[in-house]
């Protein structure tokens, strides 16, 4: 059932997660590459597509609350905060593209941006080194052509998909984790920001740069956190 | 841990549960909405995130006139709050209503095919509409959120990771899971809907006489897991026992129970949803299900019923089936409103029984009823090998 191989998919990201993370930022950025082995050049303009983001507070019992307040505010920070960095590494942009809210199951950019959520789970799933032995160790993925439907809606050469969940711990959680230190000798865990971020050439459907964001301090509720949030999550995106 | 930090730990928990418990409800006036920034606000709050999905899902029944209908039972037992709440029938074959915080309303297909009239669809949306009334979830929440992690449940079902492509499934399935009220809640609602019903006349044993139906067919279900419903509710029996005593304790009880307007209202899916309710390959309680409804049902569904429970022996396939539905087939032609598939499954019976003239006969009515049919050139082979002419 698909609803399983999501949760396994997740499950296994935040087992990954959960090592990979001792306090650090990790990123793990995945460039496609041309005929000779070279980074794919990117070259054309980029539409940044409306970012999925989500905040919430870590409970005492280590719940997931929801934080609509901050959510508004990470919303509104994080795509002025990519749109400088890329404007700072000289990529050209055009203007942010916005799904109608009311796009439906048939509305083929819906569909487009629900495709690249899979085919990043797929990534982050199987992208490992030899984890599909027809990959041949190349990082080969794509959305297929009819990506055209997004280029010709925004006009841009390149799509950026970005999706965040970040959480926060609160001061129940915070009492918690040093009562989980004193008893249990062990970290209970906190707040975390997992991020997503691909970028799809329009013309050919192809994934061409892929990064997976872990970060235990990232905060995007205010501007100066946004950037970092989002030079980390936009890292290596122009070569 | 040492025992004694375990009993620590658990009281602080049971004592941070105690303190949150006690925080008042708001006032549930009908129109109103908790303020944002409170805790019930953003629960709310996510509810509408993952209302806007479910909006947009394909698994959403989006016909207007069922879904009117459907809400206008809703608002009619809602006790002046139906501005609050919006209604979706989803495509899901099971046995299911819910309630979410915020209003939006669930009736599963499964459902509605398993109902028999106005009175019982009144029954239920009663209930939805009492936890809602009783603000059941807030409740809930509150004692689960200081107590215990095992609402990150929440967090992958609304709000959190990879929530918008779940299978829609899935996050449905969650919703039956997190808002899984406790006894008392579910009572609470029991009675809250029941006094709706009886205020709008509606006969008061619709609820028992659904609810005798469900555990009938719960009892078909020797080996699989119980179906949600079941798990998020009161046992079937003691809610049974409870419905009919109230009933019983209604003197002049009204007697409305609306088959009409829930046959006209659901009549155009009837074929749809048995089609799904046989995608569960619990044929079991499928041919209960479907035995039942031909039990009771007028004339004019006849055919469809008998097709479908011909389709399901075919299905389960176990001694004797076979014969059954060859049987049924034969029989379903015969009545009115006989899909056209039923002539299809007569022909390859009659063919399996070495009658080859009548088989041909059979495919050739099926061509004729269903000349656009996918399986055409499927069943003109069929008639080749027999040594028809088209």
């Amino acid at each position: 059932m698909p609803r399983t191989a999501f949760r396994g998919a997740w499950l296994a990201l935040s087992l990954l997660a959960g090592l990979a993370l001792s306090g650090c930022t990790s990123t793990q950025v995945r460039t496609a590459t041309d005929a000779s082995g070279k980074p794919e050049h990117i070259v054309g303009t980029v539409v940044l597509v409306e970012p999925d983001i989500e905040l919430y507070a870590v409970g005492a019992g280590g719940m997931q609350e929801p934080r609509e307040a901050w959510t508004l505010t990470a919303r509104r920070e994080f795509p002025i905060a990519a749109r400088d960095i890329l404007q700072a590494q000289g990529v050209p942009l055009k203007g942010d593209f916005m799904l109608p809210k009311d796009a439906g199951p048939e509305n083929k950019l819906r569909q487009l941006t629900l495709l690249n959520q899979a085919v990043s789970i797929s990534i982050l799933s199987y992208a490992r080194g030899d984890a599909l032995r027809n990959k041949h160790g190349k990082f080969d993925w794509t959305l297929g052509p009819g990506v055209a439907a997004l280029r010709e809606a925004t006009g841009a050469d390149y799509a950026l998909f970005t999706y965040i969940r970040d959480s926060y711990t609160s001061g129940g959680r915070a009492a918690m984790r040093i009562i989980g230190f004193l008893l249990l000798g062990g970290d209970v865990g906190g707040g975390m920001q997992i991020g997503l971020a691909s970028l799809v050439d329009l013309r050919t459907g192809q994934v061409v740069w892929h990064n997976l964001l872990l970060d235990q301090t990232g905060d995007l509720r205010d501007p100066k956190g946004a950037h970092e949030t989002a030079g980390d999550l936009l890292r290596g995106i122009r070569r | 841990m040492s025992p004694r930090l375990l009993s620590l730990s658990i009281a602080a928990f049971v004592a941070l549960g105690a303190c949150a418990s006690q925080q008042p409800l708001r006032d549930n006036a009908p129109g109103t909405r908790p303020a944002s920034g409170t805790d019930e606000g953003e629960l709310w709050y996510a509810m509408q995130r993952a209302e806007e999905e479910l909006q947009r899902s394909p698994m959403r029944v989006r016909d207007p006139a069922l879904n009117a209908y459907v809400k206008q039972v809703a608002c009619k037992v809602s006790a002046g709050h139906c501005q609050d709440m919006r209604v979706y029938v989803m495509n899901v074959p099971q046995f299911n209503a819910s309630m979410a915080p915020n209003g939006m309303l669930l009736v599963w297909t499964g459902a509605l095919l398993r109902m028999r009239d106005e009175a019982e669809l009144a029954f239920v949306l009663g209930h939805e509409a009492g936890h809602y009334r009783a603000q059941h979830s807030i409740r809930q929440w509150r004692r689960m959120k200081d107590t215990s992690a095992l609402l990150s449940a929440f967090s992958v079902l609304a709000y959190g990771f990879g929530a918008p492509n779940t299978a829609m499934l899935g996050s449905l399935a969650a919703y039956a899971t997190v808002f899984k009220f406790s006894r008392d809640m579910e009572r609470e609602a029991d009675h809250l809907g029941f006094a709706e019903v009886v205020k709008n006349g509606y006969d008061p044993k619709a609820g028992a006489d659904l609810w005798s139906r469900m555990l009938r067919e719960e009892n078909t279900l020797k080996y699989l897991p119980r179906s949600r419903v079941f798990a998020s509710h009161p046992a079937t029996e003691e809610r049974l026992a409870d419905v009919r005593a109230a009933a019983a304790a209604i003197s002049d009880p009204p007697h409305e129970l609306g088959v009409a307007p829930y046959r006209a209202a659901t009549r155009p899916f009837l074929e749809n949803w048995l089609d799904g309710e046989l995608s569960q390959r619990r044929y079991q309680s499928s041919l209960l299900v479907i035995q039942e409804l031909l039990d009771e049902s007028p004339g004019e569904d006849r055919g469809v019923l008998t097709f479908y429970l011909a389709e399901a022996h075919r299905r389960e396939d176990g001694p004797g089936d076979r014969e059954k539905a060859a049987a049924l087939y034969a029989q379903a032609i015969a009545m009115p409103g006989a899909p056209a598939g039923a002539w299809r499954e007569h022909g390859f019976a009659l063919a399996q029984a070495g009658q080859r003239a009548q088989a041909r006969d059979a495919f050739q009515q099926y061509l004729a009823r269903a000349p656009q049919a996918d399986d055409r050139a499927f069943v003109q082979r069929e008639l080749d090998k027999l040594g028809g002419t088209p």
